[in-house]
């Protein structure tokens, strides 16, 4: 490999900048199981121990929450084509979408704030009649329960979404440009001729925003993973039973006594 | 015997239909009054009227109709009660006296309704004007009021 790349040799050296940039552009049309083969990804045994890190900081954004496929569930899955190994780890994205029916509008709004709070999470978005919070993925069911006992629950849908293919393949995306940025680097480091130099770092710079971007990805799917979303849709009640009315009598000159009739004079 | 034929004659009066009041202190009669059996009117816009009304059921007594007055007036119309007091016609039958109130400041009215029933007959005398007009009238409006005969 040394040798391969010489100094005197520029011609070799972009030449293998192109397959690397070839290897690096390509990375999305690899499939999940290519990764695996060629050993560019972690296997799901070591995505499993990347989210199993609770312990340490629950809703950390960095210890996505990860379900065992084993483990029964009330929660519907809308992709289970990831795991459809029995024991396989999962990495769910947790939502709720709650349509409650409430005396007070602007009271259960300010009581889902404060539950938000409560369990150290924050409001998305508000309006007139509902409310998004986000909660740690680990107070999600918890959360639910308490919005819940609001009011009277009309309509309750909720979401676990799989996204441990997309992680995978994020992940993998990472660690091979990671290692492409690296080659560049050490070919960089090599390179006497301009030319040869500005090649590697027109790449290198390609490569640097790809990581980023990449990073970005992963961040706001930890994100998701780590703080379910729990909107909350707010209807006020409406009596079945009328309230109860002045019952008028039935003497229409009860009605003639007025004092404005009095001060006629027509 | 002698004594006791006028006030018989006045309760008698009542009986078949006669509304005839002393109106209060600086009124005068209405002359375009059709809607009451009686009507008069002060310089300043006030106004008394006296109407009579079938007691169409013998069975609906002064009682009755003072609480449907109240329920009318108080819990449907929304008016303020100041004051009920039982009074007395000159022909000595009973009655009551409202005193509703209506309004806030300067536009507070003062709304009197005096009721006498008989077996046959309701006859109630209202009278309306600003409260702080009004006030100063109210001894005079109720001795009208009692002058029913």
């Amino acid at each position: 490999m040394k040798r391969m790349f010489a100094p005197s040799n520029s011609a070799v050296a972009i030449v293998m900048l192109g397959t690397l940039c070839f290897a690096t552009s390509g990375l999305g049309c690899m499939s999940r199981d290519e990764y695996l083969r060629n050993g560019l990804v972690a296997s799901k045994a070591e995505v499993g121990s990347i989210g199993r890190q609770p312990a340490a900081a629950p809703y950390d954004t960095s210890s996505p929450r990860i379900a065992q496929s084993e483990e029964p569930t009330r929660l519907v899955s809308d992709d289970t084509s990831a795991t459809d190994a029995p024991g396989a780890t999962r990495i769910v994205v947790y939502t709720a979408s709650l349509r409650i029916v409430v005396v007070e509008i602007e009271a259960s709004i300010k009581h889902t704030d404060a539950i938000a709070k409560e369990f150290n999470g924050w409001v998305q978005t508000i309006s007139d009649d509902s409310i998004t919070i986000r909660v740690p993925a680990d107070r999600y069911e918890l959360a639910v329960a308490k919005i819940e006992s609001l009011g009277r629950v009309a309509d309750r849908r909720l979401q676990a979404s799989d996204v441990t293919e997309e992680y995978v393949d994020l992940e993998a995306r990472l660690k091979n440009a990671l290692a492409v940025r690296e080659r560049l680097n050490a070919l960089l480091a090599r390179a006497e001729d301009v030319k040869a130099a500005l090649e590697v770092e027109r790449e290198l710079g390609r490569i640097g925003e790809e990581i980023e971007r990449i990073k970005g990805k992963l961040e706001l799917l930890k994100n998701r993973v780590a703080f379910s979303t729990i909107t909350a849709q707010f209807e006020r009640v409406y009596r079945t039973t009328p309230m109860p009315q002045v019952t008028r009598l039935p003497f229409e000159w009860l009605n003639e006594l007025n004092p404005n009739r009095l001060l006629s004079f027509r | 015997m002698k004594k006791s034929l006028p006030s018989s004659l006045m309760v008698l009066a009542l009986v078949v239909g006669c509304t005839q009041i002393d109106p209060p202190e600086g009124y005068v009669r209405d002359p375009n009054n059709q809607t009451y059996d009686y009507k008069a009117v002060s310089a300043r816009g006030h106004a008394i009227g006296v109407k009579r009304r079938p007691n169409t059921d013998k069975s609906a007594t002064l009682l009755f109709w003072t609480e449907a007055i109240e329920h009318q007036k108080c819990d449907i119309d929304g008016y303020k009660l100041a004051s009920k007091n039982d009074i007395k016609s000159a022909g000595g039958l009973p009655g009551v006296l409202f005193n509703f109130e209506f309004g806030e400041g300067q536009s507070k009215l003062t709304y009197l309704v005096a009721l006498y029933v008989t077996p046959s007959n309701i006859i109630t005398i209202e009278a309306a004007g600003p409260t702080a007009d009004l006030t100063d009238e109210l001894a005079s409006i109720r001795q009208s009021m009692e002058s029913l005969r």
